[in-house]
């Protein structure tokens, strides 16, 4: 599914980045990444030969994560999402849904959960590559 | 040694430690800076981010069902699992070097050792680093033409009068073109630019083919496969640009970049067949370039013959042909100076033959 990035693309997104000069003043340098990627994906879609029943990727349908690949897997990560969730330890659980369900700060799921906020990111983390894995299949 | 630590981390568990920590509330500017530096290393740094971003993208759409557990029940339930709190955390961030000092600390038996084998890796890194101080260097004699297959698998094809450095490090490549012309054909390696400077010119490959002509006023680089960046360039070039196949980049030298789409290719990389070809060039730059070839000179004295346009495909060494089409021309005289150089003058024209 995520063949509209990671085939050439990512190359050609590198070479962009490398041109930036000061990427590290660039305010968010990761949404700066995105944004070039989103770029050349857009782009990479123009080159391709259109028919009608090909979906025409605009801006919004990138911003939003409503990439039509995406929408096709939802229901299989959905599962994965689960397989994961019920597979993973009672913390990296808590933490896993304190951020992404109910969106609550760093800060504030170390104080709950009484550990560092160095340890929630290194749950958090962990738990993006979990769930990297079980999406990506 | 925190090379040998990052391979340990891959690129992916990396990249997941990046999103976590730039999607905090306010990420300080040395994480941005560490973070440009590390996404900016090699393209899989790229695609790892872009991996992360679509799975945070999957589980952030308003369909995912998640699990109905309140928020006390889940705080509860990690706190009451047993020894989950304290999971030993190994440096999983390779660097954070105060994890392995603890370590070390905690285990003595191990620091003689540990202490040996740092030893063994400073000497053998040491010789490493003088190698690589010592970069190789390849180059050619007017006339020549030479091909040589770096250790990495890339191969350089060295025009006349050329002349390149070569040092190949873990994680780079880099190639400085001192003088001449070489066509790169770079071995596929994401993590290991290959980069080449000419002069005010750097441009960095991944996997491609490309040339680079150095002369005394201008640069040329000229992409024949895949893609490369303009990394720097002169002063005055604003922004610079990503190149794709038949591509070329004049710059000169004070950093004015020109840049030229669909590029004849046969004529680029006609020199490797020891050819040259002229479609509609000028005579005077004509004979500049077997100048660059051959040690007898064309001389032509003639400004109108200089600009007078042919075109054609000689041999780079068969002087004989093109200064037979000079000879036919009406009005041209050639005088041999019976060493292999020749002076070119026409009728009316303000030399005369010595």
């Amino acid at each position: 599914m995520q063949a509209w990035v990671v085939g050439d693309e990512r190359a050609e997104t590198y070479l962009r980045l490398l041109r930036t000069h000061d990427l590290s003043e660039v305010r968010n340098p990761q949404a700066y990444l995105l944004q070039v990627a989103k770029h050349v994906a857009l782009e990479w879609c123009d080159r391709q030969p259109r028919s009608d029943s090909n979906v025409v990727l605009d801006d919004e349908m990138l911003v939003d994560g409503q990439l039509p690949e995406l929408e096709v897997d939802a229901l299989l990560s959905q599962q994965r999402l689960e397989t994961v969730l019920a597979s993973v330890s009672p913390m990296m659980r808590a933490v896993l849904l304190l951020r992404l369900r109910d969106e609550r700060s760093y800060q504030e799921i170390a104080a709950e959960l009484r550990i560092t906020e160095r340890q929630v990111r290194r749950y958090l983390a962990r738990g993006y590559e979990r769930l990297r894995l079980a999406i990506e299949g | 040694m925190t090379h040998v630590n990052e391979e340990q981390t891959s690129i992916s568990q990396q990249a997941a430690h990046w999103w976590v920590v730039l999607h905090n509330a306010n990420p300080s500017a040395s994480e941005k800076r560490e973070f440009v530096e590390w996404v900016t290393r090699v393209p899989d740094c790229v695609e790892a981010c872009l991996r992360v971003a679509l799975v945070h993208a999957a589980v952030s759409r308003a369909e995912v069902r998640w699990p109905a557990t309140s928020a006390e029940d889940l705080v509860r339930d990690a706190l009451a699992a047993p020894g989950d709190s304290v999971i030993p955390l190994r440096p999983h961030v390779p660097w954070k070097r105060e994890d392995k000092r603890e370590d070390e600390h905690r285990r003595p038996a191990l620091r003689w050792a540990a202490a040996l084998a740092v030893s063994v890796m400073a000497a053998a890194s040491l010789s490493w680093w003088f190698m690589l101080a010592r970069p190789e260097q390849f180059q050619t004699n007017v006339g020549e033409q030479h091909s040589v297959v770096l250790a990495d698998g890339s191969r350089v094809t060295l025009n006349t009068a050329s002349k390149i450095e070569v040092r190949l490090r873990a994680g780079h490549r880099d190639i400085n073109l001192l003088q001449g012309e070489a066509l790169f054909e770079v071995a596929h390696d994401a993590r290991r630019p290959f980069d080449v400077r000419a002069g005010n010119v750097v441009v960095r490959a991944v996997g491609t083919r490309f040339d680079i002509d150095r002369r005394a006023t201008h640069t040329a680089v000229t992409v024949v496969e895949g893609r490369v960046a303009m990394i720097a360039a002169g002063s005055r070039t604003g922004t610079l640009p990503v190149l794709s196949a038949r591509d070329r980049v004049i710059v000169d030298g004070a950093g004015v970049a020109d840049l030229e789409h669909n590029v004849n290719l046969a004529e680029t990389t006609a020199w490797t067949q020891h050819q040259l070809v002229f479609h509609h060039r000028p005579l005077g730059e004509i004979a500049d370039e077997f100048n660059r070839y051959n040690v007898g000179r064309i001389e032509i004295r003639s400004p109108s013959l200089r600009e007078q346009e042919v075109t054609g495909t000689f041999r780079s060494n068969d002087v004989a042909s093109f200064i037979a089409v000079l000879a036919g021309i009406p009005g041209a005289h050639v005088v041999d100076d019976g060493a292999g150089s020749y002076i070119v003058t026409s009728d009316g024209s303000e030399a005369t033959a010595p």
